[in-house]
């Protein structure tokens, strides 16, 4: 649609005016605000969608409140084929007046010329895209709502390459998706329906589960009641037989317990016998005893009468041996003291003896001690006074040596007169007088002058000038030494200390023997110790003596003293052995003549006794051979042994009856066959109680009428399964379909939607720059913008931002549907209030760039925001 | 001397057929309570003495007691004496029906239970014996053990009623199995006259001397009996059967029929014969549909059955629906024109649809689903 020319008359301000559009290109309508800009677009609506009759509120507001008349609207354009001049007058004096002047000449007036237009704006104008991109003054600036638009998606798909997408198929796809929605949820899940139909299903075949469940449990009780049928029946049969069996046995036993009876009858008499022959065997054996024991007691007083006899002489000759053995112990024991008495005395004289051998020794000791002890006290004493002991020597013997050498040495020092002589020559040195040999040599030192003269021959002379100093006091040191060493033992000189030191080693010797002496006579002990002794031993002699009896006489010898003693001491121990034989001999005559005593007394005590016994065994005899003589007891006893032996032939006799009968075989089969009995009858009353059991519970369920039941659950199982069925198919169907279109259709709108994005970017970079991008959705919005690498949320950019986009997508729409596709002008009212002005130049640019190939149509009362669009062409209003 | 009775069996009360509809169902129910009086009709028209039932008189011995009132009630209608003999399926067991409380009660004196193969004598003359099932699982010849016990008589005569499946040597051994050779033995021997026998649906004549029969089921209950609905009049001359004629009491029918559905005709004679069916009603039908359609006309023949679906007494598709293929093919979208995306989507369904998968039978009919919403749209246009 192209827009050529709007006049307007009586409409609110608006007296008359009329404005012309170019057919390509931007047209900028200025005017001041509410002057009548913003009615143009208004009043073309009106044009188009009321009838002139219209009351309608939109209507009315557009009449002038000054004049009365009706608003009259004239517009020019081209839609399709068409071009049109269509003219309306509403309110008073309504008109409708439609010329047609393309692609055919026509005049249509009044309602007929509104239908006209209808149809031929239906047939040939989008209405979507005219709604979508239409920016209307007072209305939100935003993104239009593209998805649907017809001719858009036909030209999209045209860029594309794809089949045009119709109006058509989008309301179909709307109603395959309201037939999804009755059976899938938003998200795909399946609707409670489904769930609800599942569950009736599970319901009813679980009622068939029950069913078939009691229906089996009625089936095998019946087979249970037959299969007890057939139990009773046979178990009927075998009860009877057993009862006959039971019968039969029962006879038997009668027969068996009769024979027993006999049997424990004869045993008993047979018993009965057994005893009575016992009882004469001992009656018998009880006279026999008797007769034996009276035998007895009649020997027992015969013997024990002349045992009595012999008792008496026995005690005599006991009472004499005991007298004898008596008189010989007394005489033992007195030997014995005698012999003791002697060996004491002897003891004593051998002891004092030997005390006095001892007094005699001690007293020696004792007299060499006390000379030992006076010598050693006198040599002592000379030792004291001389003090010249070995080293007081030894000190004066070196002091002595010293100074013989050291005058040596000076002597030495001294001249020496040498001469050898080769005949023998006498000569005068020094006034001495000398011989020499022939050969033999002279060596003679001097001090100051030596004189030698040969008589006669010669006097010479030979002087030797001056001694050492220090020798001379070394000579002089020495001697002082010697004479203080000599002082110091109290002595001269060395000879005296010579001397004096022997007569000291002398006196040492002699203070020894003295001590060893002396060590001799003590011994082990002290003088004390021996002092001691010798007074004891000395008082003990003089004791002894004054006390010892005369008798028997002492002796002197003390050898032949001991010897006595020892004789004595030996006789007195064979006296004390003789004593104990003799003791012992007393005693045991002693113990003899007891016994006998004793045997003699018990003897007399003992035969009364034994006689009155013998009278009361005979007693005894006599009055049983009264009651029954010997005879008649043996005769008794052989007819018990007849009578017993009878008796027990009839035991042996029935009992080998019983033995033939097998009685505990009976017994055994008799009572087993009893509890088998018993035990057919439980079973039997137990079938028959369970079979009348279980007929009473078939009789109640027979009354069910399970199978009926059991076919028609059956059937509102199946009907619930086809009824599922039949659902899910279904389900499935819309499922697959809607899935199916709704692939095809995102398909299609990801291809088509590629060629908005591009005119959108290609408008858009001539504002934002180069890096700018949009992201478009299916349904044609814009998602994000991207710019310098950075990517935005359509939601987050600025007002200004989402301002351009919103005016830059509608600008493309114009661009990618053509006039002669159904595009539609693009009419903005006032846009770009958000727009800054380097902006608003680039804007202006994007509008003169889409100008020229789409109409563009701008509403404005701030002419400057427009006046960098290119080749716009301007109206102003008023 | 002539005796006149009537033989029949299987009537099987209180069955269900899961194929029917609630409804239907209750008619047919029905129909099988009528079979008693129209047996009742026929036994007063054909002058017969009195009616052998032989077996299955119950479908199963756990009927609900409302259905055992209705039985005996239809029971009273029948003027002469009726015998029923416990079958396989209500068994003479523990928890036989034929002594329930509800029978017990109700029975009227003229319906007499052969609960024992002691022979009853019904007219001079003449005497019917049973051989009832004692319980599911008989292990024996009935009719031998009976028979052994009846001894030969030129004088009565007797009319053995018995249930089950004759020996077929080729079919493996039943014990339960009716030795039909020592059947004939016994009619030979005239220990019995007539042998009526039930399990058989179908009416059928057995053996050499025409006095073997089984009567069928008076009222059809599947489409495999083939001559079903009849019960048999038996004429009895001299001891020697004279006569069986086959009298149809059945009002319902089966039927199963074929049809090749490559084309439009194919679902117009389909339509054509349904609607010449009579007594529609009283008629389970099966139908062997083949072949391959398309869309379009699968459409028409779901309109087909849907029509007739709730006319018939059944209608029901036999085995799956695999020999008959629904193909999406060009006709279906030609007209409609479709272009864009829908045109994509029908393309990638129709791929599906006309390949062997898991989603075949979904994209069939998710497409049947997009047609009719295009039809139905065009059609509020």
């Amino acid at each position: 649609m192209k827009l050529h020319r709007i006049k307007l008359t009586d409409y609110r301000g608006v007296q008359e005016r009329e404005v012309t559009f170019t057919d390509v290109g931007v047209t900028l309508v200025e005017g001041p605000n509410e002057v009548g800009k913003s009615c143009l677009a208004e009043a073309f609506d009106l044009l188009l969608e009321e009838l002139d009759s219209s009351q309608k509120r939109r209507v009315l507001e557009a009449q002038p409140v000054d004049r009365d008349a009706g608003p009259d609207i004239e517009a020019e354009f081209t839609t399709g084929p068409y071009r049109l001049r269509y003219r309306k007058r509403f309110v008073k004096r309504p008109v409708t007046e439609l010329e047609i002047l393309a692609p055919r000449h026509e005049h249509v007036n009044g309602r007929q010329a509104h239908e006209r237009v209808r149809t031929i704006l239906e047939e040939t104008l989008d209405e979507g895209l005219w709604r979508a991109v239409r920016i209307q003054q007072g209305t939100d600036l935003t993104q239009p709502s593209l998805a649907g638009v017809r001719s858009l998606a036909a030209a999209l798909d045209r860029a594309a390459g794809t089949v045009p997408t119709g109006g058509e198929d989008i309301a179909l796809f709307e109603r395959v998706r309201l037939e999804y929605q009755q059976y899938w949820t938003e998200t795909g899940r399946a609707k409670q329906d489904h769930g609800a139909l599942g569950r009736v299903l599970a319901e009813r075949a679980d009622e068939v589960g029950t069913i078939e469940r009691q229906l089996e449990a009625l089936e095998r009780d019946v087979e249970r009641v037959a299969a007890l049928e057939a139990e009773i029946a046979s178990l009927s049969a075998q009860l009877g037989e057993q009862q006959q069996r039971v019968n039969e046995l029962d006879g038997q036993l009668g027969v068996l317990r009769d024979l027993e009876a006999t049997h424990a009858a004869l045993v008993t008499k047979a018993e009965t016998a057994d005893a009575q022959l016992a009882q004469a065997i001992n009656a018998a054996a009880d006279r026999r005893q008797l007769a034996a024991e009276v035998e007895e007691a009649l020997q027992r007083v015969a013997s024990h009468t002349a045992g009595l006899a012999a008792l008496e002489p026995d005690l005599v000759d006991a009472r004499s041996a005991h007298d004898a053995d008596v008189a010989r112990l007394e005489a033992a024991r007195r030997d014995r003291d005698a012999w003791e008495l002697l060996a004491t005395r002897r003891r004593g004289d051998v002891g004092f003896l030997r005390d006095r051998a001892d007094l005699g020794r001690l007293s020696g000791r004792l007299e060499a001690a006390r000379g030992a002890t006076a010598k050693l006290g006198q040599t002592k004493q000379l030792l004291e006074s001389n003090c010249v002991d070995e080293p007081a020597l030894g000190s004066i013997r070196t002091a002595d040596v010293q100074l013989r050498t050291v005058r040596a040495q000076l002597e030495g020092a001294r001249p020496v007169i040498r001469a050898v002589v080769h005949e023998p020559l006498s000569l005068e040195v020094d006034d001495d007088r000398i011989d020499l040999a022939r050969g033999e040599e002279l060596q003679r030192p001097f001090a100051a002058i030596a004189r030698v003269v040969v008589p006669g021959q010669l006097e010479l002379e030979v002087s030797a000038g001056a001694a050492d100093p220090r020798l001379l006091e070394k000579v002089r040191r020495a001697e002082t030494a010697l004479a203080e060493a000599c002082g110091a033992a109290g002595v001269p000189d060395l000879a005296a200390a010579e001397h004096a030191a022997a007569e000291r080693r002398r006196l040492e010797i002699e203070a020894q023997l003295a001590e060893r002496s002396l060590a001799e006579a003590l011994g082990a002990s002290t003088f004390e110790e021996l002092a001691t002794t010798e007074a004891t031993l000395e008082s003990r002699v003089t004791a002894y003596a004054a006390d010892r009896p005369p008798e028997p006489a002492p002796i002197e010898d003390l050898t032949e003293a001991e010897r006595q003693a020892t004789e004595a001491e030996s006789q007195a121990t064979r006296q004390r052995s003789a004593v104990a034989e003799a003791e012992r001999l007393e005693e045991g005559s002693r113990d003899r003549l007891t016994k006998a005593s004793d045997a003699l007394n018990n003897a007399k005590a003992v035969a009364p006794v034994l006689r009155e016994n013998l009278e009361r065994l005979q007693g005894r005899l006599t009055k049983a051979r009264e009651d029954l003589s010997d005879d008649a007891l043996v005769a008794a006893n052989l007819a018990s042994e007849r009578a017993a032996s009878d008796a027990h032939e009839a035991v042996n006799q029935a009992q080998a009856r019983l033995d033939q009968l097998n009685g505990a075989q009976l017994v055994t089969l008799a009572a087993n066959a009893g509890q088998v009995l018993g035990q057919m009858a439980t079973a039997l009353g137990a079938a028959r109680d369970e079979r009348l059991e279980l007929l009473g519970g078939l009789r109640e369920r027979g009354q069910d009428g399970l199978a009926e039941r059991l076919d028609a659950a059956i059937g509102a199982r199946d009907a619930a399964a086809a009824t599922l069925a039949s659902y899910e198919r279904r389900a499935a169907a819309r499922k697959l379909l809607y899935e199916a279109l709704r692939r095809t259709r995102d398909e299609a709108r990801v291809s088509y939607v590629q060629p908005l994005a591009q005119q959108v970017d290609a408008l858009g970079r001539v504002v934002f720059g180069p890096t700018f991008h949009v992201e478009i959705n299916e349904n044609l919005e814009i998602v994000s913008r991207t710019l310098d690498g950075k990517t935005i949320p359509i939601h987050s950019l600025s007002a200004g931002a989402k301002e351009q986009l919103a005016v830059i997508v509608r600008l493309a729409c114009g661009q990618i549907v053509t006039a002669d596709d159904g595009g539609v002008p693009i009419i903005l009212d006032d846009v770009l209030g958000f727009t800054d002005p380097r902006r608003l130049e680039t804007m202006g640019a994007v509008l003169g760039e889409a100008g020229r190939t789409a109409q563009v149509i701008v509403f404005t009362c701030y002419p400057d925001r427009y006046r960098q669009v290119g080749g716009a062409t301007v109206q102003k209003i008023l | 001397m002539t005796v006149r009775f009537i033989h029949t069996s299987d009537w099987q009360l209180g069955m269900t057929r899961h194929f029917l509809s609630s409804e239907a169902q209750a008619r047919f129910t029905q129909a099988r309570i009528d079979a008693i009086r129209t047996i009742g009709r026929v036994a007063r028209e054909q002058s017969a003495s009195f009616v052998v039932v032989a077996g299955d008189v119950f479908e199963s011995n756990q009927l609900e007691p409302r259905s055992v009132r209705r039985a005996i009630e239809a029971l009273r209608d029948v003027d002469v004496p009726v015998y029923l003999l416990p079958g396989n399926h209500d068994p003479l067991d523990a928890s036989t029906i034929y002594r329930s409380p509800t029978f017990v009660e109700h029975k009227p004196d003229h319906v007499i239970v052969l609960d024992d193969a002691c022979p009853r004598p019904v007219a001079p003359g003449v005497e019917v014996v049973g051989a009832p099932w004692l319980s599911k699982r008989v292990v024996k010849d009935l009719v031998q053990d009976v028979t052994a016990e009846l001894a030969p008589s030129d004088s009565t005569v007797r009319v053995l009623v018995a249930h089950g499946v004759p020996r077929d040597p080729l079919a493996g051994d039943n014990p339960a199995a009716i030795d039909l050779d020592r059947a004939e033995a016994a009619i030979a021997e005239r220990r019995i006259a007539y042998l009526a026998l039930g399990d058989r649906h179908s009416t059928t004549a057995l053996g050499s001397s025409g006095a073997i029969w089984y009567s069928g089921t008076p009222e059809p209950t599947a489409h495999d009996e083939c001559d079903a609905g009849n019960v048999l009049v038996v004429e009895v001359d001299d001891g020697r059967v004279s006569k069986v004629t086959p009298h149809p009491v059945g009002t319902w029918t089966f039927e199963e029929e074929a049809f090749e559905l490559d084309s439009e005709t194919g679902v117009a004679a389909l339509g054509a014969w349904l609607d010449a069916r009579p007594a529609k009603d009283r008629c389970a039908v099966r139908l062997n549909l083949y072949g391959t359609i398309s869309l379009s006309t699968d459409a028409r023949l779901q309109a087909v059955l849907d029509r007739n679906r709730d006319l018939f007494g059944a209608l029901e598709l036999a085995g799956s629906s695999a020999s008959l293929v629904v193909r999406p093919d060009d006709d279906d979208f030609a007209d409609l024109q479709l272009t864009g995306f829908v045109a994509r989507a029908v393309d990638d369904l129709r791929a599906t649809a006309t390949q062997i998968g898991p989603d075949q039978r979904q994209a069939r009919d998710a497409l049947g689903l997009l047609i009719r919403l295009l039809e139905s749209k065009g059609g509020q246009a």
